[in-house]
């Protein structure tokens, strides 16, 4: 119990900071089983709605494991892949316009009222013709903390064959390498959003949408990140091939022949069998995290001429001061906990040092107490 | 958007009190927590990354190869990362990790160099044994030769660090002392014999202490709840248990077992540590299992749990320690601050939604625009999404709408935090609805 308080100066002796820490998220092929040819796997999750399916990183009926993304494919209306015929057509919309509306909002200039994804970041460039089928990975919190940080983003597909997916110069790495904490971005609904483009080689040049005849995008945009939300949406287009003829997916039971297109699978697979195909196709996933640690700085000051006492039980022995042997000796203490105390001297915490600190008339202290939150 | 305001008795503030079960059986040098096996992975020696025994604080790469690649570039193709890390770039703030000292901290990182941390974090119980708890190192005089017996610092600061604690507990239970005097025979107030009890000094007892971490705990360990079983070829040979809840670690099984009722050691509840004083021989027909002291020792408390991350196992251990086996269990104590807040929906209020489906599609939404006017339709319908019982029939219009989420807003209107309801609820205009909200702090 003290018997001195030392106030605060609130110009000088308070200091508000924010600290970003982040975290490297290497998410590996291993975990999504790229390459593999079994489609029976423990560490994913499908659902009886079957409008999305759960990717953890661990046999998920285990306690340690962790749910790492989520991942699911949405159709717009408009696309010419949409119609009556489409499996799961209607939850192929659905889930487009759903992502939509939470992360890009709504536009008067769109027949529905709401805005698609597309490979430009002015959401206003009607030349351009949006990404109306995408898959989308929606990164679990755990995973994404604050936000993701932007410019390290970076995906690495297997785009050709299926049948030499994994076979050196099929695969291309995707990355959102012109976001930075400084620019090339925009502020939608979702967050801030930025553009994935395709590294060298053919999907450079590429179409981010799947229909035919559509106006090419200069820089391989193939989708979109958006750094709060943790979502990432990418353009089924990267899968197409020129002769619409290379095989997305291959599941026993699809089809006759048991090989389809990406249009082939966007129609007639359901989504749980897409993203299956998706997940054999990537091979890698990578990003910093930021968590913002925001932190108030208290200098507590203890002057020359102050705290050189204490009202510990075992400072006097004998109604003697312990550290005293004549009266005129200089006063001793050991500073060991800092209580910070509010207007009406209530105790509100307390501040540890590592080591009791020698006080006395001698010398003066500056303790710097950091509360994060 | 209108807004309701919560009332007084609308925000219920109280404490959840839970007290989890913990429970450590320690064999051949493993320490196993509340009987999860040790699993071992496909890529990681231990599925967890953590060895058996010990808590992972995010169990943060289950399963993976623990490889760093590039410091901040995960995805680098050179040298791709295979783990998740933290890292903080050195900025002004001066954050860094705990594990980065200030000294390295000014000389090693410039302003904008990355340091890293790993994971996982974990944590285990720890035995420490103390054969001369209170002993310290001998100072020795260079110039004159002189040599001050047990003058240096503490050969066991840990158990230092806790004397003036165990001290403190004096008031609890006699047995916390650092010293006691004999007590010799005599009788109580009630008139009722008491036997001699001789005195002790802890300084210099052998001290078996078993630390345990808070996070297995929580804020305390609950009195009464601890139990200490000691197992010899799976047959008990000596439990104790704090039967008195003041920290006393008495001896109460086997039934009938000699010693029964004296007190073994002391249990520290809030700080997480058990110290075992007790050195008599337990289980009449166990033979000498050597830990520790001499091949010829039998089992005592001061021994229990050998082999929980003291380094003993059975190369360091006697001919018998694979026939010994140790329980520790007890209750932990946790206060989650639970806000309870009950948002009403009363009858002819909340019927109406801004969802733009709330509004019958296909309307015109303006009636005038220009630089002077701004004028939208007032006619504009509602969707009627009542149901119908009759096939081919609309049922006739009614204010009725569907809640999804509840939102909370603070003083300043912002918004703080979003309850969604697993099921949308029908509200029509004559019904009253509560909604109980809770969030864990």
């Amino acid at each position: 119990m003290p018997n001195q308080f030392q106030p605060f100066n609130f110009n000088q002796d308070i200091v508000t900071t924010k600290t970003l820490l982040h975290e490297a998220i290497p998410l590996t092929g291993t975990i999504f089983k790229f390459g593999t040819g079994s489609y029976i796997e423990e560490n994913i999750k499908n659902f009886s709605h079957g409008q999305f399916q759960a990717v953890y990183d661990y046999p998920y009926l285990s306690s340690s494991a962790n749910h790492i993304f989520d991942l699911t494919l949405g159709i717009d209306e408009e696309s010419s892949l949409s119609s009556s015929a489409t499996v799961q057509n209607s939850k192929k919309i659905n889930m487009y316009n759903q992502m939509a509306q939470t992360l890009l909002g709504y536009t008067a200039s769109k027949a529905d009222g709401v805005h698609k994804f597309e490979p430009d970041l002015s959401l206003n460039t009607h030349s351009l013709t949006p990404m109306k089928e995408v898959f989308f990975i929606n990164l679990s919190r755990l995973l994404t903390k604050d936000q993701i940080k932007k410019g390290t983003f970076s995906i690495t597909l297997a785009t050709g064959s299926w049948t030499d997916a994994t076979v050196a110069g099929q695969t291309v790495t995707i990355t959102d390498a012109s976001a930075s904490d400084s620019g090339g971005t925009t502020s939608v609904l979702g967050g801030d959003m930025a553009l994935l483009y395709a590294g060298d080689g053919a999907l450079s040049t590429h179409l981010a949408t799947t229909e035919a005849g559509n106006v090419p995008v200069a820089g391989g945009v193939v989708g979109n990140i958006f750094y709060q939300a943790g979502v990432v949406v990418l353009s089924a287009s990267v899968f197409q091939s020129d002769d619409h003829e290379e095989y997305f997916s291959q599941q026993s039971g699809d089809l006759v022949a048991n090989l389809k297109s990406i249009e082939g699978a966007l129609t007639s697979s359901a989504i749980s069998a897409s993203c299956n195909a998706l997940r054999h196709r990537v091979c890698n996933i990578a990003f910093n995290n930021t968590t913002e640690i925001n932190s108030n700085i208290y200098f507590c000051r203890v002057p020359w001429n102050r705290y050189n006492y204490t009202t510990n039980p075992t400072y006097v022995n004998n109604a003697k001061i312990r550290v005293k042997n004549i009266a005129n000796d200089p006063p001793i203490a050991y500073i060991t906990t800092v209580g910070m105390y509010n207007a009406a001297g209530e105790l509100l915490a307390t501040a540890k040092l590592s080591e009791p600190l020698r006080k006395d008339p001698t010398n003066e202290l500056t303790l710097r107490v950091r509360l994060d939150y | 958007m209108s807004l309701k305001k919560f009332q007084d008795k609308d925000i219920i503030q109280n404490t959840m009190r839970a007290y989890p079960r913990v429970k450590f059986f320690i064999f051949d040098s493993v320490v196993y927590y509340n009987d999860e096996p040790a699993l071992s992975g496909a890529t990681a020696g231990h599925v967890k990354n953590v060895p058996a025994g010990h808590i992972s604080l995010y169990e943060y790469n289950i399963d993976r190869i623990l490889h760093h690649g590039i410091a901040g570039e995960p995805g680098n193709a050179s040298d791709p990362a295979k783990s998740i890390y933290p890292f903080i770039t050195k900025q002004s703030q001066g954050a860094k990790f705990s594990t980065v000292s200030a000294t390295s901290y000014t000389t090693d990182f410039v302003y904008g160099d990355i340091m890293t941390g790993s994971y996982p974090l974990s944590a285990s119980i720890t035995r420490n044994y103390f054969t001369n708890a209170g002993q310290r190192d001998n100072i020795y005089n260079e110039e004159t030769g002189e040599v001050l017996l047990n003058a240096g610092p503490p050969k066991n600061p840990k158990y230092y660090a806790l004397r003036n604690r165990l001290n403190f507990y004096g008031t609890l239970s006699e047995h916390y002392n650092i010293t006691a005097s004999t007590n010799h025979a005599g009788f109580d107030s009630d008139g009722s014999a008491l036997p001699e009890r001789a005195g002790w000094n802890k300084d210099q007892q052998s001290i078996n202490l078993i630390s345990i971490p808070s996070i297995f705990y929580g804020t305390s360990i609950d009195p009464g709840t601890v139990s200490l079983k000691w197992y010899f070829s799976g047959s008990l040979i000596g439990e104790l248990q704090d039967i008195k809840q003041n920290g006393e670690l008495i001896q109460v099984g086997p039934a009938g077992s000699a010693n029964s009722g004296s007190v073994a050691g002391v249990v520290m509840y809030n700080e997480g540590f058990m110290l075992l004083t007790g050195s008599w021989d337990l289980g009449d027909g166990a033979p000498a299992i050597g830990i520790l002291a001499s091949s010829t020792d039998k089992p005592k408390w001061i021994y229990f749990g050998a082999g929980a991350q003291d380094g003993i196992g059975v190369s360091s251990g006697g001919t018998s320690f694979l026939s010994a086996s140790f329980d520790m269990s007890f209750h932990g104590h946790t206060d989650t601050q639970v806000i309870t807040m009950f948002a009403h929906a009363p009858k002819g209020m909340v019927n109406i939604s801004n969802n733009p489906t709330y509004i019958k599609s296909g309307q015109l939404k303006m009636l005038h625009t220009s630089s002077n006017i701004y004028e939208e339709n007032p006619n504009r319908l509602i969707a009627n999404v009542v149901s119908s019982s009759f096939h081919g029939h609309n049922a006739d219009f009614k204010r009725q709408v569907y809640i999804s989420k509840i939102a909370i807003y603070d003083e300043n209107k912002k918004l703080i935090g979003i309850a969604s309801l697993a099921n949308p609820i029908l509200k029509n205009e004559q019904d009253d609805y509560s909604f109980k909200l809770k969030l864990d702090i």
